[in-house]
């Protein structure tokens, strides 16, 4: 049969272009956001950046949990955040056998040029290091910084640090081949750094393999530890990567963008087969009539979608590979991923893409095939119709199904990943839809089709006789609508209730920030207490912190603040207990963490903290889950203990006018801060998180949606040039070209009607699952509904239906079928 | 002839087929017997809408009765699956239909082996140019369908009825859309085929002359035979349908 396939295939390839199209589109959409997302994943098997001489670093844990063999599934520290080595553990590696040198490497907060921490001199040793001008620190005040850079030894530089800015003497210029840093005193290392320490790194003695070395490390730590023992490249392992963030950020959105594609290509791929086979129904019917089984007649539709699978498969691959690093540098140029993101060519992607192409075409096709083996040989007879595609019960099950899974789903919406479930709503709705949409064609047909001429009756007929064939062609419509609707309208609505949400929550008058790219100064906090008219003050840090749950280690997000002054700047829904006791060893969580845990004030709260430290906290104060809350509140003095960087992102102040911003903001600008009105801070918070989230959305969506406009013109060519023979008999009765357009016109509207339906349907259920989600935790929900981008997407699916529906008609049908 | 002592290829007994809702049926055939014996050619005749396509499609095994029994060779065809169906009509009957007749993208040539091949025998070209020869379309070969002249069309559905040798051929109006000497020409090799090697052919027409080439007529009307004659002429056949057709 693969004979057959293969002749049937080579002589009218032309009427495979359909489905060649669509699989490859779609193939090369997977394959190029699947190797960027193997980009955005990188780093795990780059070279160290700080440990490049051959050492053994101990360094603390990356991620909560209570072992040092941490599962796959359990989250990795916060960006930006390390975890710490106790004092207590020098002495015990300094006698390890088979180090020459022991270097306590500790790396505290401190910004000056390119360099954004400082290292005890000692760390020189860890990387190429020779000094190119001046001489090593040598009291407190003396700093060594790295070239290039401007300044010699004996300038006084001001370097950014935790309590604040500090002058500091260059006592040295070293070119080192390590990323850029500064190199102080043991002394100010230690105080910078708070007494904590980034790693114990253990030089080999000659002769000493690392890991022999390692291993020796290993023991004399005990079993028990949750300290990592690195070497090789598995020491960046214990740098702190600045791009981190923005990795993490890329890989979450270039995943939901590889997701969504693999979802829609998969969708619109097997739709194709199934429509283009049942389009074919009289040749079938033929080859049956012919002496083909049914056996037979199946083996060539797998066969033939098979090798287009293959062909296209190949073609997408290529085509996406090509395609990746085009949006690699585009999420680059929009900051969405680190600015040296790359693409390298590895060999799954591609591979996945063709996989899916061909798996998703097998698929599709042997659903048709079934039915197409199914086909009798009388049929080859009756006029050629692609079948009515009636409301089974098959289609309401499975819709049933797709609108279940959105229940569990949706509540996820209102949780720090939100974007991507919605999306997921939004692509389950949109898959009830299509079961759903073999309803719509004939009352939406009847409706646009009112009229008492020839075509009116026509194109009432033709509704009626070939559901099929609208319902096919209607879906890309659907996708595309409901896609942009559902996503566009979702997140508008979410991130205005969030924001209306965090407004409500806050009754601080004024906040500050920093000014510049130094981090705020805790000192800032204390300052502004003493500005006249501030009657409260409270520092916010916004991080993740772990708890476990059934032995599953979770995110869960976290404020280190002060809670009596929170008490008086947060509208707080106390249930038990008080914030004024949020001071030290103590936690504030929310209804849903209090009854996972049953904890009640009082209790003793085990959790990791953002250095993936365990702490036991006394639960001092429950409160309800709303929206514009964290999780759970942390006191400010455990921010100093956990936090890498532990300064605030803010300071909130209650102060009499917002007008008395200026008297802050005096205060502040010494320190690099800056006091804003709240409201106004928040207004400009909003649109820098609207521009991204409309970027994201951009990145996500844009390439998919430009996917299924394509497809809608795809199945309306191969739908329309199907008519062909039925159009040239119309002619040949007498119709006009013109009333043979009007007809295809009609046909057109409808695909677009039926499809602009759907797409409601789904963006409007989109909206009632949010509301459900969200409106369990905040009082309003804030319905946005962005008209005109909106308008475009359906205006422009109305013009390509239409396009691509009435174009095959304007070349005169040929004579012979 | 000799109908009495050769065994009949096809019987039917008390065929018949309903189409429609059954508060409203549509008795296209309605218990029709008939048998159909090697070396034999009959012509099926009747007005526009009696039933003829019905009862060769029934007979031949394309379409199933609503009851009644067809017989090929021996085997009760209500008894095979579809499968086995396909291949007992693949090894045994050919078909040429009134139109739509052949793929629009496989070539005269592959059109005509198109049973061999699915039956998985590798055709030998001579064989395949021989059948084409045949039907006088040797230079049409590589032409597809679209290339071809209504009558060269049916004569390649002609050579592809009779490339498997089947023991009986089910002709749809063969005739009906050709001139009359192509027409001519298709007659006359139905008649070689049943008088050189013994098939049976049953050929629906409603061309007096056309049904005079047969050895007999069966005469159809609402579904149920309505009378036939041996040795037929134009005249006597023209006779019997301007009857049964005023009635
Ligand atoms: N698929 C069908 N559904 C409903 N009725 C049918 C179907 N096929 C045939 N009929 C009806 O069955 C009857 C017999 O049809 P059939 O095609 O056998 O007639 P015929 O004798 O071949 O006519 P003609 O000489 O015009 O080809 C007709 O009344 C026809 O309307
Ligand atoms: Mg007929």
């Amino acid at each position: 049969m693969t004979a057959l396939a293969c002749y049937t295939f080579r002589a009218r390839w032309i009427g495979f272009a359909g489905s060649l199209a669509a699989v490859a589109l779609g193939v090369a959409l997977f394959t190029a956001a699947g190797l960027t997302l193997a980009a955005a994943m990188r780093g795990s098997d780059e070279p160290p950046r700080w440990y490049i001489s051959p050492s053994v670093v101990v360094a603390g844990p990356d991620g909560a949990g209570s072992t040092p063999h941490r599962s796959a599934t359990d989250p990795p520290l916060p960006p930006g955040e390390r975890g710490f080595v106790p004092a207590a553990t020098v002495p015990t590696l300094s006698t390890v056998d088979g180090a020459s040198t022991v270097i306590v490497d500790r790396a505290g907060y401190a910004r000056y040029g390119p360099a954004g921490e400082a290292h005890p001199w000692a760390a020189g040793a860890l990387h190429p290091v020779r000094m190119r001008d001046g001489a090593p620190p040598t009291r407190d005040d003396h700093v060594v910084v790295t070239s290039p850079s401007d300044r010699r030894p004996g300038d006084v530089i001001t370097v950014a640090t935790v309590s604040g800015p500090e002058p500091f003497t260059v006592s040295g210029v070293v070119d080192s081949a390590a990323a850029p840093a500064l190199y102080v005193t043991d002394a100010t290392a230690a105080r910078l750094a708070r007494d904590r320490i980034a790693a114990v790194v253990l030089l080999p003695r000659p002769g000493t393999d690392p890991h022999t070395l390692a291993e020796r490390a290993r023991a004399a730590l005990g079993d028990a530890t949750p300290l990592r023992v690195l070497t090789g490249s598995d020491r960046r392992g214990a740098e702190l990567d600045p791009d981190a963030g923005l990795e993490i950020a890329a890989v979450s959105l270039v995943g939901t963008t590889a997701g969504v594609a693999g979802v829609v290509a998969a969708v619109v791929v097997s739709g194709t087969f199934a429509f283009t086979v049942a389009q074919r129904r009289r040749e079938f019917a033929l080859l049956r009539a012919a002496g083909a089984t049914p056996g037979q007649v199946r083996a060539v539709v797998v066969a033939e979608a098979a090798l287009v699978g293959s062909v296209a498969g190949v073609a997408g691959a290529v085509l996406g590979t090509v395609l990746a690093p085009v949006f690699a540098a585009w999420l680059a140029r929009h900051g969405m991923a680190p600015s040296d993101f790359a693409v390298r060519p590895v060999w799954w992607a591609p591979a996945a893409g063709f996989a899916l192409g061909l798996v998703v075409a097998l698929a599709g096709a042997s659903v048709a095939a079934r039915r197409a083996a199914r086909t009798a040989p009388v049929d080859a007879l009756r006029e050629a119709s692609t079948g009515r595609s009636a409301m089974t019960v098959t289609r309401c099950v499975a819709a049933a199904f797709c609108l279940g899974g959105v229940v569990p789903i949706a509540r996820l919406m209102a949780g720090p990943a939100g974007a991507a479930y919605l999306l997921l709503v939004v692509l389950l709705l949109i898959m009830a839809g299509a079961m759903l949409l073999p309803a719509l064609p004939i009352p939406v047909g009847t409706l646009l089709t009112v009229g008492r001429g020839a075509i009116a009756a026509l194109a009432r007929a033709d509704v009626l006789a070939e559901r099929r064939r609208y319902v096919s062609t209607a879906v890309p419509v659907l996708i595309t609508i409901g896609l942009a609707g559902g996503a566009l309208v979702g997140t508008a609505t979410i991130s205005a209730t969030e924001a209306a949400a965090l407004r409500h929550r806050l009754t601080a008058s004024v906040v500050v920030t920093a000014a510049g790219a130094a981090a705020l100064p805790v000192s800032a906090v204390e300052r502004t207490r003493a500005v006249p008219g501030v009657a409260a003050a409270m520092p916010v840090k916004t991080t993740t912190v772990f708890d476990s749950v059934g032995g599953r280690v979770r995110e869960v997000s976290a404020w280190y603040t002060d809670g009596p002054a929170a008490a008086t700047l947060i509208r707080l829904p106390v249930a038990a207990g008080t914030f004024a006791e949020l001071t030290d060893d103590s936690v504030a969580v929310n209804a849903a963490l209090a009854a996972a845990h049953g904890w009640r004030p009082g209790a003793r709260a085990r959790l990791w903290l953002n250095d993936g430290a365990v702490a036991e906290l006394r639960v001092v104060a429950v409160f309800a889950d709303r929206l514009g809350l964290p999780e759970l509140f942390l006191p400010w003095s455990l921010a100093a203990a956990h936090s890498t960087t532990p300064t605030p992102d803010a300071i909130y102040l209650a102060v009499g006018s917002p007008a008395d911003h200026r008297a802050v903001d005096a205060a502040v600008t010494a320190l690099g801060g800056t006091a804003l009105p709240t409201a106004q801070y928040l207004t400009t918070l909003d649109s820098e998180f609207d521009r991204l989230n409309r970027l994201a959305l951009l990145t996500v969506l844009g390439a998919t949606l430009v996917y299924t406009a394509i497809s809608i013109a795809n199945t309306q060519l191969i739908a329309t040039t199907g008519r062909r023979r039925e159009l040239a008999t119309l002619r040949r009765i007498g119709a006009t070209r013109g009333q043979v357009r009007w007809l295809l016109w009609r046909g057109a509207l409808t695909v677009w009607s039926v499809g602009v339906a759907c797409g409601g349907l789904v963006t409007v259920g989109t909206l009632i699952a949010i509301h459900a989600a969200l409106g369990r935790s905040t009082d309003a929900v804030s319905t946005r509904v962005p008209v005109l981008p909106l308008l475009a997407v359906v205006v422009c699916c109305g013009a390509i239906t239409v396009a691509a529906g009435v174009a095959p008609a304007w070349r005169p049908p040929g004579r012979r079928p | 002839m000799t109908e009495h002592t050769t065994p009949p290829v096809v019987r039917l007994r008390e065929l018949t087929r309903t189409y429609g809702p059954a508060d409203a049926p549509v008795h296209a055939l309605d218990g029709v017997s008939l048998d159909l014996a090697e070396g034999t050619w009959t012509a099926v005749m009747g007005p526009s809408g009696s039933g003829k396509s019905t009862l060769l499609h029934c007979a031949a095994g394309l379409d199933r009765p609503t009851s009644g029994d067809v017989l090929i060779g021996g085997v009760r065809l209500g008894d095979l699956d579809e499968t086995r169906l396909t291949r007992l009509r693949r090894d045994r009957v050919g078909f040429v239909f009134q139109s739509f007749n052949l793929l629009p993208s496989l070539t005269a040539e592959m059109n005509a082996a198109l049973p061999l091949l699915l039956a998985r025998r590798r055709p030998r070209r001579a064989e395949v140019r021989d059948a084409l020869a045949a039907v006088g379309l040797a230079d049409r070969a590589t032409h597809r369908p679209a290339e071809l002249s209504g009558g060269q069309r049916q004569r390649v559905a002609i050579a592809r009825a009779l490339i498997t040798e089947p023991q009986v051929v089910f002709a749809d109006e063969p005739t009906g859309a050709l001139d009359s000497t192509s027409g001519r020409e298709v007659l006359e090799l139905l008649r070689a085929l049943v008088d050189e090697r013994k098939r049976a052919v049953v050929m629906v027409t409603h061309d007096p002359v056309a049904a005079s080439y047969a050895d007999r007529v069966v005469f159809l009307r609402d579904g149920r035979v309505a009378g036939e004659q041996g040795q037929p002429t134009p005249r006597r056949i023209a006779e019997r349908m301007t009857e049964l057709e005023r009635r």
